[in-house]
């Protein structure tokens, strides 16, 4: 069994039957490379072999693990990923992208002057130009492999867009590199420095040739400690959008409300309620760092690492209960039983308001469907709370 | 002879004509002692079979929906697009109706703390957005999968919103009819099934209707690929 | 408002959205059987040529 098997897939995109029964394996230290012109098929090759696209028959394994199957059946393994799409979010930074990727703390600043990009690692990739950010998508899709010294195996579509030729050649001679240390590689492209890499060239969907590469040299980079990415909270914190995107609409709705209502003269339900109905403000304008993972697709890339998209819900329950504190003491009814239930219904609420948004994520135009359209529901247990805390 | 849904809902408009026309000058007024405003009451008749309408359209929305997503069936699939709309059609009837006769029997249009009233407008704000999302998305298989688990799961609603009332009174009133508690006058459950058996005629129809129109924009799209493929 | 008031506007509503929603379908089923006529004729004009 290869490091990168696909069997019998049948995949539609659209309406259209993009693959049909097809399969392919990749054994470890082997290089394919598909090609074909555009719209054949090699980039749904790539993403159903990364578990992003559901398919009609058969299943996708990387390295002995089911990846994904026409069941519905998925599991995770480390594996390398670089699609069309940069999948990138302007607000990482470069050092720190790729140390995500890796899973581990290893030495970033070197592989990065390797790429002519040293002097960045600690700039946000917004900043870059194409052909950098591209760079960067690239070594986000080798490093599991130059820090792993078991076979993983490297999936990359059209990798060479966006490079020029010097990167272009360094990538040919990283994927050798990488397949003399025993990684498999997929590879989807039409640069004839990138098919020369390969060990075998598919024609797609079906004609197959053999290729004489120039053997690599692998060098493993040394792994440091194991990191989680929490990116997340790292974003959160950087771009202050929990704030911005959740906490100013508590803000405003409690501001609005004491334009209207004299707190003092409120008691009972309708104080509970005037105490809680910021934290469900903020829960209902959903997870703000969904919002950055529909840049360039990144949510994509980070659905291969974990099940659980990209949030800052820890963030969210100090926020709410940040704002259900500024609530209360406004109307001077100090409860730290309210000020609890703020903060998880806050969080709640956002965290069920961004399942609902990431639900969508598969549609050609997810901004386009009215999502909010589902939240009203959310002001039942919300109201349920008030009254059971107003007792 | 094939039957037309547009006929068959035509039938079932007759016969909600006639459950209104009844509702309304036969049905026995109720006491004002039991009602605070009663001639509203009369809202009933359009009330209940609505809801129940909206109901077998969420049903038939879950099927639809279940079995394109595991089956890949295009009748499915367009059981799912007719029965979404059928589905809004008639949950707005009934909400629309149940507010206002919340305001004129409550005093309000509606109850936040409600379970059916809130699980209610939920399936209908569900078919609304089925409706206007895939108005928004070219047709295909992502398209289809995302609205066919919405469907689906919002099924999960149907139960909570039939039992609602037999477990939690809060503010709508529990069941009247075929319940040992029930006190339906004999008269009024008449016109009341009437407007049931009328208002299931419509749904079916209307749902029959919006399948072949379904169908007919699928078609409609298989000529313009093929006259754009000839053109060029 | 009287009940009388609520009734009629319930009613209102109600056969306004089932007189609304059957249009729609009867006006879409005539446009897209016009369409697609339309567009076979023209299929067929071309294969004859």
């Amino acid at each position: 069994m290869g490091i990168i098997e696909l069997s019998k897939v049948t995949v539609r995109r659209g309406r259209s039957q993009v693959l049909d029964g097809w399969s392919v394996s990749i054994d470890s230290g082997e290089v394919v490379c598909l090609s074909g012109e555009n719209g054949c098929g090699k980039s749904t090759v790539i993403e159903t072999a990364a578990g992003l696209v559901s398919m009609e028959k058969g299943s996708s394994e990387i390295s002995g693990q089911l990846i994904r199957d026409s069941e519905g059946r998925r599991g995770r393994t480390k594996f390398g990923l670089c699609l069309q799409d940069d999948c990138i979010m302007g607000d990482e930074l470069v050092g720190e992208r790729i140390l995500d990727a890796a899973g581990c703390d290893f030495d970033v600043s070197s592989l990065l002057k390797t790429w002519g990009l040293e002097h960045r690692i600690h700039d946000r990739v917004a900043m870059l130009s194409g052909g950098q950010r591209r760079r960067v998508a690239i070594l986000s899709g080798l490093v599991p492999a130059m820090v792993s010294s078991e076979p993983v195996a490297i999936l990359l579509d059209e990798p060479d867009s966006g490079l020029d030729e010097d990167s272009v050649e360094k990538l040919a001679q990283t994927i050798r590199d990488l397949a003399a240390g025993g990684h498999a590689i997929i590879v989807a492209s039409h640069n004839s420095k990138i098919v020369e890499s390969a060990d075998r060239v598919i024609e797609f969907p079906f004609t197959e040739t053999k290729g004489d590469p120039v053997k690599g040299k692998f060098s493993l980079l040394e792994r440091g400690v194991e990191r989680k990415a929490n990116i997340g909270h790292r974003l959160n914190l950087r771009t202050l959008s929990g704030l911005a995107n959740n906490g100013i609409a508590g803000l405003l709705t409690l501001g609005a409300m004491l334009a209207m209502l004299n707190p003092e003269q409120l008691e009972g339900r309708t104080l509970t309620a005037f105490i809680l109905a910021p934290a469900l403000t903020a829960g209902l304008c959903g997870n703000s760092i969904h919002r950055l993972t529909l840049e360039n697709r990144a949510y994509a890339w980070w659905n291969t690492i974990s099940a659980i998209p990209p949030n800052a819900l820890f963030h969210s329950l100090i926020t709410c209960g940040a704002i259900t504190v500024l609530a209360s003491t406004v109307t001077g009814d100090f409860d730290v039983k309210l000020i609890a239930a703020g903060a998880v219904l806050g969080a709640c609420t956002e965290a069920i308001v961004g399942l609902l948004s990431h639900a969508t994520l598969r549609l050609s135009r997810p901004n386009a469907v009215m999502v909010r359209l589902l939240t009203p529901i959310l002001i039942l247990p919300w109201a349920l709370v008030v009254d059971t805390l107003s007792v | 002879m094939r039957i037309r849904g547009e006929a068959v809902a035509l039938l079932g408009l007759a016969g909600a004509g006639l459950t209104f026309w009844l509702g309304m000058t036969w049905a026995p007024s109720v006491s004002i002692d039991a009602f605070k405003a009663p001639e509203a009451q009369r809202i009933f008749y359009w009330h209940v079979p609505s809801a129940w309408a909206a109901m077998l359209a969420f049903g038939m929305l879950f099927i639809g929906s279940i079995f394109w997503f595991f089956k890949r069936s295009e009748w499915a699939w367009r059981l799912h697009v007719a029965s979404s709309e059928a589905g809004l059609a008639t949950g707005l009837m009934c909400v629309w109706s149940g507010c206002i006769w919340g305001a004129a029997e409550w005093g309000v249009p509606w109850d936040w703390t409600d379970i059916r009233l809130n699980t209610f407008a939920m399936l209908t704000l569900l078919s609304l957005y089925l409706v206007l999302g895939r108005r928004s998305q070219p047709d295909g298989v992502e398209t289809r999968d995302t609205f066919a688990a919405f469907g689906m799961y919002g099924f999960v609603l149907v139960p909570f919103t039939y039992i609602a009332t037999r477990l939690w009174q809060i503010r709508h009133p529990g069941p009247v009819v075929a319940t040992s508690e029930g006190s339906l006058n004999s008269d009024m459950g008449t016109v009341l099934l009437i407007g049931a058996i009328s208002f299931t005629v419509l749904i079916i129809g209307h749902v029959m209707a919006g399948m072949r129109l379904t169908k007919l924009e699928l078609r409609l799209e298989d000529l313009q690929t093929r006259y754009e493929e000839e053109s060029r | 408002m009287s009940g009388q008031t609520y009734l009629i506007a319930a009613y209102l509503g109600m056969i306004g959205a089932l007189a609304l929603w059957t249009w729609t379908v009867f006006a879409r089923s005539k446009s897209l059987e016009s369409k697609i006529d339309s567009l076979e004729k023209a299929l067929a004009n071309d294969e004859s040529e």
